[in-house]
């Protein structure tokens, strides 16, 4: 009974998988010129595209974009902004947290998701002059080219 | 000609390559949370640490061999300027549904029934593409059981909605088992608050 148990257990893992590893969040709200490059791919930003990590995000001399992270973390970006999420790990089941965005160039805005509540040190943004240690909160990032 | 040119190039490329084309100056500025608090950032690189702990404070780093700068205030009109754009394509807060269960089954307890048509509407007034709905149970029963009956919940949730003409590409659904709770109990405890189905509608 119990080896049945866990042989289900491990189907249901196995079946789900490839939705929760693919996917971090989900683009909200664009205007402009904005995109994703996965790989040797280009995406078209668009309300409801999934996010992977390491999908750099790049904004147009017009553009913004907006996005939702599955911890609920919040990032939107001004024009000619570029970004990547090189790390993200939430599992809150397992008591897992991890989270690294990169503010490449670009202007950029922040508010903190459920992450930063329950293991905030396990949340870093990089930027090319220096890391953010974030307490749970809300902030603003230029950083010129 | 092209000896001595050679070097001279490939330094340039070297240093372009590891600099980029500008200093990468860099402007911090912590805000106040939605809520009304106001949390803290560290910026912190190989010369030192600088912290905000104010709205509306500002900090620059001109590159990454400096120093932070001096905490300073930055007027609303400047954030502005320069933060306007991503400021005005921010997302809101997603908004959350919880679904209760009865005991060890996956119809809901009547009071949830009516949480349904809220959720349908909030998903087609905020023209939500990415909806989460997360299946939970307390921790009477085994544990693999208890992952089964959680997923079996979520299901039930995902087909209510598809039945609202919700379109199932923008549904993500997982199950949590009995590691997740809302209320935290020991091992074969029977909690009606942990058997639910949370719904994120981002």
């Amino acid at each position: 009974m119990k080896r049945y148990g866990t042989f289900l257990l491990l189907a249901l893992v196995l079946f789900a998988m490839p939705v929760w590893a693919s996917s971090i969040g989900s683009i909200k709200n664009v205007e402009g010129q904005g995109w994703i490059e996965r790989g040797e791919e280009k995406i078209s930003a668009e309300t409801g595209v999934r996010l992977q990590i390491d999908d750099i995000l790049k904004t147009g001399n017009n553009g913004a974009m907006g996005v939702i992270l599955h911890d609920d973390t919040i990032i939107s970006m001004g024009p000619r902004s570029e970004m990547v999420v090189s790390e993200f790990v939430f599992k809150p089941e397992d008591g897992r947290f991890g989270l690294l965005a990169k503010f490449i160039k670009g202007t950029f805005s922040y508010l903190s998701g459920v992450m930063s509540k329950l293991a905030p040190e396990s949340v870093k943004i990089e930027t090319p002059v220096g890391m953010v240690a974030v307490r749970g909160t809300n902030f603003l990032v230029k950083v010129e080219d | 000609m092209k000896e001595t040119m050679l070097p001279l190039l490939s330094i340039l490329l070297f240093c372009l390559l590891l600099t980029g084309c500008g200093s990468k100056r860099t402007t911090f500025v912590l805000l106040q949370d939605p809520g009304g608090t106001v949390g803290k950032i560290s910026v912190t690189n190989e010369k030192g640490t600088q912290t905000l702990k104010e709205a509306g404070q500002s900090v620059v780093i001109n590159s990454y061999t400096d120093a932070p700068g001096d905490v300073k205030p930055m007027e609303e009109a400047k954030i502005q300027s320069l933060f306007g754009k991503a400021l005005k394509i921010s997302p809101s807060e997603p908004t959350k549904f919880r679904f209760y269960f009865k005991f060890d089954s996956v119809e809901l307890e009547s009071g949830s029934i009516k949480v349904l048509q809220t959720v349908v509407q909030t998903a087609k007034d905020q023209n939500s593409k990415d909806i989460s709905i997360n299946g939970h149970t307390d921790r009477s029963g085994n544990e693999a059981y208890n992952y089964k009956l959680s997923w079996r919940r979520a299901m039930h949730i995902q087909n209510l909605l598809e039945e609202q003409a919700i379109d199932p590409t923008f549904i993500l659904t997982t199950s949590h088992g009995e590691g997740n709770p809302l209320v935290p109990t020991a091992d074969n405890v029977f909690e009606p608050r942990n058997r639910r189905v949370e719904v994120i509608i981002r």
